[in-house]
């Protein structure tokens, strides 16, 4: 049999349900008086209880041998500190327990010859018994290890055990009763009602017990995927950091034009920042987004950096478009000719219009002169504009910089 | 004498750049990179005016300033960030900075935003005009406060100008006033921005739980 050696006080230990077999206190093995313990009440009380239900057809024994198998035996009651010397079972001990198990082989083998089914079921209980608590030794370990630290360094309240004793008492009590209303009615195969009833007490009892470790089983699969979830999201932003972030710092690393490194580290910038705030490449139809990536191509194709401001936004229509297209061409002018290193752009969507703004602090020209060659200017600005029915400003004087004001009414829906 | 300013910031490299750069004309008292060592640090060295990093370990820049403002008022605080959020930078200057600009700031123009800050001025980045302007933006259903939770068409004006990239000086030539009217109005509107009960400013700030 399956019996665990008595004498062992080790973290190694079957789980317990916070009972340990009292080996200072003990009539048979010190199951009572550990059950008793855990519960919180006198050991007289447990004793008794067994005493009756070993009246009932002898399944206090059988239940004696299951709580023995399921437990493992203390020096001292659970409570006390684990700095306790670990004592090895004395020979005499150790023959009074072979003698105990002896004894409930006897009493389960009288009850066999004498009612007959009794051997068949109490045999297979048994045996089903000590296989869950092998299988829960085995499949259990960190957990087990933890419940051990736990109660043995005191971590857990008074209260918590206290609880987790009321629990397994009240479990286990639950399931003696279901075992005996389902003993009896099989006896006497009264009816099928009394089975059903005894399914379900049992049930309560079993998942009072088991309940609790249950839910921890449960709860730490559940902390399991999160940590995967974020050990996967770990790899993902490291992913992308190393395919942008250190891609541009080695290439600053290698340049040695400041500017350059400059332009470089600013794209990079917009680049992570549009990242972090979930910003995935797609327009989407809003005209802040839109104007931001038309600021960021110019920032990458022209080399200059833009300051983009935008204050509200709408969705894109034609119109709307069309100052995107001119905002862009005039980001494209001043990159070009303007000879000022940063631009700005300030797009503003009112309850009546939008407005952009693309400055730059740079040579500026007379606007009265411009070259017919500037095509950019009056096609791709003022005309584009003035189709969809905007405007076009330009404000600029020679060394004072130019300022590009587009505006257009928003579409009435 | 030279402004005294004190950095607080969680990147040494930034620190170091910024302290470097600031050197000779201002007088560097100090720098941490945590939120406690930055509040004990900053009560016993008494700076003008300090530098302080949006995002910090354990409580957030908005921690320092409303710890070091509740005991010692007269500091002011400069606040300065690579981020775009508007949320954090608004519980910045809820909190008590005197501005807010981006950590991509010209060098020359850092010293001009400090000896602003140390004058008493606001120091109002095309970025966070541009916030304010969103957040004020619309008009509030029978305001708590007119006088506080709206922007005149003048301020709004100015924040316009200084969204566009224009230097205070630059938005006063444009609107034929003084720099010193420009001042004031951007105070006004730091003020406000400070003791709004308007629902957007609100929202941000007890996000944050500084209100």
């Amino acid at each position: 049999m399956a019996t665990p050696a008595s004498g062992q006080l080790s973290s190694a230990g079957p789980p317990n349900f916070g009972v340990y077999r009292r080996r200072d206190d003990r009539v048979v093995a010190g199951l009572a008086s550990g059950m008793a313990d855990a519960v919180g009440i006198d050991a007289a009380y447990v004793r008794a209880a067994f005493v009756a239900l070993l009246a009932v057809s002898g399944l206090g024994g059988l239940f004696y041998l299951i709580g023995w198998a399921m437990t493992s035996s203390s020096v001292v009651d659970a409570r006390s500190v684990p700095s306790d010397p670990i004592v090895p079972a004395s020979p005499i001990e150790r023959h009074r327990t072979i003698g105990a198990g002896l004894a409930f082989g006897g009493v389960l083998l009288a009850l066999s010859h004498t009612v007959l089914w009794l051997g068949a079921s109490s045999g297979a209980v048994t045996l089903t018994a000590f296989g869950l608590a092998t299988l829960w030794a085995r499949s259990d370990r960190v957990q087990r290890t933890r419940w051990t630290n736990a109660l043995l360094r005191g971590e857990w309240t008074e209260k918590s055990r206290r609880e987790l004793g009321l629990r397994a008492g009240a479990g286990g009590f639950l399931i003696l009763v279901g075992l005996t209303i389902l003993f009896t009615a099989t006896d006497t195969l009264r009816s099928v009602g009394a089975v059903l009833l005894a399914a379900l007490v049992t049930g309560g009892g079993l998942m009072l017990v088991l309940g609790p470790w249950m839910y921890r089983l449960w709860s730490d699969l559940r902390e399991e995927r999160r940590e995967r979830i974020r050990s996967e999201e770990r790899e993902d932003l490291a992913a992308h950091l190393h395919d942008s972030v250190l891609q541009t710092l080695a290439l600053i690393q290698r340049s040695k034009n400041p500017e350059e490194q400059a332009i470089l580290a600013r794209i990079q910038e917009r680049e992570l920042r549009s990242w972090l705030f979930g910003y995935n490449g797609d327009n989407g139809g809003s005209f802040a987004k839109a104007i931001e990536s038309a600021a960021a191509s110019v920032e990458r194709d022209h080399q200059i950096a833009v300051d983009v401001v935008t204050v509200g936004d709408c969705d894109l229509d034609p119109g709307v478009d069309a100052v995107v297209k001119a905002a862009r061409e005039a980001m494209v002018n001043a990159a070009k000719h303007s000879g000022a290193r940063i631009l700005s752009v300030f797009a503003e969507v009112d309850t009546g219009e939008v407005e952009v703004f693309v400055t730059d602090q740079g040579i500026g020209f007379d606007t009265a002169a411009v070259n017919d060659d500037r095509h950019g200017i009056s096609d791709s600005i003022v005309a584009r504009m003035a189709r969809h029915g905007g405007s076009a400003d330009i404000d600029s004087e020679p060394g004072e910089g130019t300022e590009v004001h587009l505006r257009i009414a928003r579409s009435v829906r | 004498m030279s402004i005294s300013v004190f950095l607080v910031d969680d990147h040494a490299l930034f620190l170091s750049g910024v302290r470097a750069e600031l050197g000779d004309d201002f007088d560097v008292v100090g720098q941490s990179s945590d939120v406690d060592d930055a509040i004990s640090d900053i009560l016993d060295t008494q700076p003008d005016v300090v530098l302080v990093d949006v995002h910090m370990p354990g409580g957030g820049g908005h921690a320092v300033i409303s710890n070091v403002m509740e005991r010692t008022p007269e500091v002011k605080f400069l606040a300065l960030s690579v981020s775009d959020a508007p949320d954090d930078v608004i519980a910045m200057i809820r909190a008590g900075a005197r501005g807010y600009i981006t950590k991509s700031i010209a060098a020359g123009e850092l010293g001009t935003a400090i000896k602003r800050i140390h004058d008493g001025d606001a120091v109002f980045s095309p970025r966070l005009a541009g916030f304010v302007l969103d957040a004020f933006a619309g008009t509030v259903q029978a305001p708590l406060d007119p006088e506080l939770d709206q922007l005149t068409n003048r301020e709004k004006e100015v924040l316009r100008l200084i969204a566009r990239g224009f230097a205070y000086k630059q938005v006063a030539r444009k609107l034929d006033i003084s720099i010193k009217t420009v001042e004031t109005h951007v105070s006004s509107v730091l003020r406000k921005l400070q003791l709004s009960n308007r629902h957007e400013l609100t929202r941000w700030a007890s996000d944050r739980r500084i209100v």
